[in-house]
């Protein structure tokens, strides 16, 4: 009886179980363990080299800079999604509100849509040949010219912003923000609406009663029944600015510059450009602790609230 | 005094849906627009007979391989959704249903595959698939998917099928069931709703995955949407081609578009479950 019910359940679980083995578990593990190695990818040999590639990952100055841009994603954009989706979610929360549905519906829309088509919507947008910033600075110059407001254009410099390339790397990470907070605005506003729902009503009835502020009802209701809700959304938008690849790659036009690295698209620079697969990986190993690290930290730091 | 606050917000609540709408709907009616008309003049719609032209789409479609890249996305994502169900469904229910001594474990094997970034996994990805002669090859594409949604799936499949009644499964047992027609017959119509949700959840994350693509995939023709969109980024850099890249944008759009708009509480939920559960 008991051996029927083991057979049974490895007919079950065993197939699946294979699947995801190979094709998932054993390349994390061989990755963990190729970050100790150094190998090209096209010979045989894989060369154990201890703690090299992290000796030479604390001199890497494309890594540092590459690790400081993905501290920026999450803590700028991953800052303002968070603040814009509580704020959104708030007022649609208030069934006084009218279009609630239809806010909710296009909100979210960005978030489907593959990275790629949103970072070449947004390649379009910036681009120097007719993009949207450069149609709006535009205007505004004309706009201030007609009300000769000449000394006001001259102070913003809106003559030299307009010719702007702001893709270049001076600018690229501060131009992804607008993108990033686009695309992802829409998630946390219905994460943190998902949120509020499950916060009883009779709370909010008895605020209300007492005469509080809609500030006092947020500080004192809605923030600390959000919770749960505020952990998951911060630890998503720490995995989202920590993994960010397609977006950079297809506005760099698949060249990343040196400065305007992250660290998954220097893993590929790496690993696959370059033919440093044990290097690569070691970024790769590095990336996942320090998200990992990032995550355990801003759970402990929410919990103690 | 409230009642202007109210306004206010409301006002936000707009410029925000404006945001969102003028930048898709732009591209919507540009994709009908000639190159040169697009330069000519970025914003206006295609309103009179000779700016409006469907030349990008049957361009794209025909000469720029844009419906081999379809074909080829929705192969690989059809076969890998099956996949993936089929499997996760199986795993789960046997985790959830069959309680045999050292399921948790196995359990939690399947769960820990979650927090695995793909960047880990490229290189030795690259060489498996390169062993298995599945480098380059559709196939190896959905089994990759296949196995990297697998985690999240059965995760989510557990939850519905342990909550399902055992003398559901006590009754069938007895009627003289298999163990998988009892699987089949009963338990999985009952998952149904939980596994539109994995579905659609999944398909998704597969229709647009960008990154595991681009480092499996490498021929021309075997590419898929993503791939295809993100080297017509390059190629306009000495070939000024606007109109098809935004037809073939449209394109890549267009199902995950269909299914937000039929299927829009499942799309919601399932990336909430994503979130809080992942």
């Amino acid at each position: 009886m008991k051996r029927k019910k083991y057979r049974e359940f490895l007919l079950f679980v065993g197939p699946p179980f294979l699947v995801y083995a190979v094709f998932c578990l054993y390349p994390t593990l061989s990755g963990i363990l190729g970050a100790f190695t150094e190998w090209d990818g096209y010979s045989q040999t894989q060369r154990y080299t201890g703690l090299a590639n992290f000796r030479k990952l604390a001199s890497d100055e494309i890594f540092w800079g590459a690790l400081k841009n993905n501290l920026f994603l999450v803590a700028v954009p991953g800052v303002l999604t968070l603040v814009l989706g509580l704020y959104f979610a708030s007022a649609l929360r208030d069934e006084r509100t009218p279009g609630r549905s239809v806010f909710q519906f296009t909100y979210l829309f960005p978030n489907i849509l593959a990275g790629v088509v949103v970072a070449t919507l947004w390649w379009f947008v910036y681009s120097p040949s007719f993009g949207v910033v450069k149609g709006i600075l535009k205007t505004l110059h004309s706009a201030l010219e007609a009300a000769r407001l000449d000394a006001v254009t001259h102070w913003l410099g809106l003559k030299e912003l307009a010719g702007q390339a702001w893709l270049e790397p001076q600018y690229f990470m501060r131009a992804l923000v607008p993108m990033l907070v686009w695309a992802e605005t829409g998630f946390f506003v219905v994460l943190f609406l998902a949120g509020m729902q499950n916060i009883p009503r009779d709370l909010y009835e008895a605020a209300r009663l007492d005469g509080a502020s809609e500030w006092q009802v947020f500080r004192h209701v809605t923030w600390p029944g959000l919770s749960p809700i505020t952990v998951a959304a911060v630890t998503f938008a720490i995995i989202a600015g920590m993994k960010t690849f397609d977006c950079i790659w297809v506005m760099t036009q698949q060249h990343v510059p040196e400065r305007s690295h992250v660290l998954a698209t220097y893993v590929y620079q790496k690993a696959f450009t370059e033919a440093h697969m044990g290097y690569g990986t070691a970024v790769a190993l590095v990336l996942l602790i320090i998200t990992m690290g990032a995550i355990l930290l801003a759970q402990r730091g929410l919990a103690r609230e | 005094m409230r009642k202007l606050l109210r306004t206010l917000v409301f006002l936000s609540l707009g410029f925000w849906f404006l945001l969102v709408v003028v930048p898709v709907v732009w591209l919507a009616y540009s994709s009908f627009k000639t190159t040169d008309a697009i330069f000519a003049s970025p914003w206006r719609p295609p309103l009179s007979r000779h700016e409006a032209t469907v030349e990008n789409y049957t361009h794209a479609w025909g000469k720029s391989h844009v419906s081999g890249y379809f074909v080829n996305s929705l192969a690989t994502v059809s076969s890998a959704l099956f996949g993936t169900l089929l499997l996760s469904a199986m795993a789960a229910y046997g985790l959830a249903r069959l309680r045999v001594r050292g399921r948790r474990a196995v359990y939690y094997a399947f769960v820990a595959g979650m927090i695995v970034p793909a960047a880990l996994t490229l290189a030795p990805l690259f060489e498996l698939l390169r062993s298995l002669h599945l480098l380059n090859s559709l196939t190896g594409l959905a089994l990759v998917y296949v196995a990297f949604s697998i985690p999240f799936s059965v995760l989510m499949l557990y939850g519905f099928f342990a909550s399902l009644p055992e003398e559901v499964r006590e009754a069938a047992v007895v009627d003289g069931a298999s163990e998988w027609q009892t699987f089949w017959h009963i338990f999985l119509p009952m998952a149904r709703p939980g596994l539109v949700t994995v579905a659609i959840f999944n398909f998704l994350g597969m229709w647009n995955e960008y990154l595991l693509a681009l480092v499996i995939l490498v021929d021309p023709e075997k590419q898929t949407l993503q791939l295809g969109i993100a080297n017509m980024v390059v190629d306009l850099g000495y070939r000024c081609d606007w109109g098809t890249l935004l037809a073939t944008m449209v394109l890549a759009m267009l199902p995950v578009l269909a299914i937000y708009a039929v299927l829009h509480k499942r799309v919601v939920e399932g990336m909430i479950m994503g979130a809080v559960k992942g």
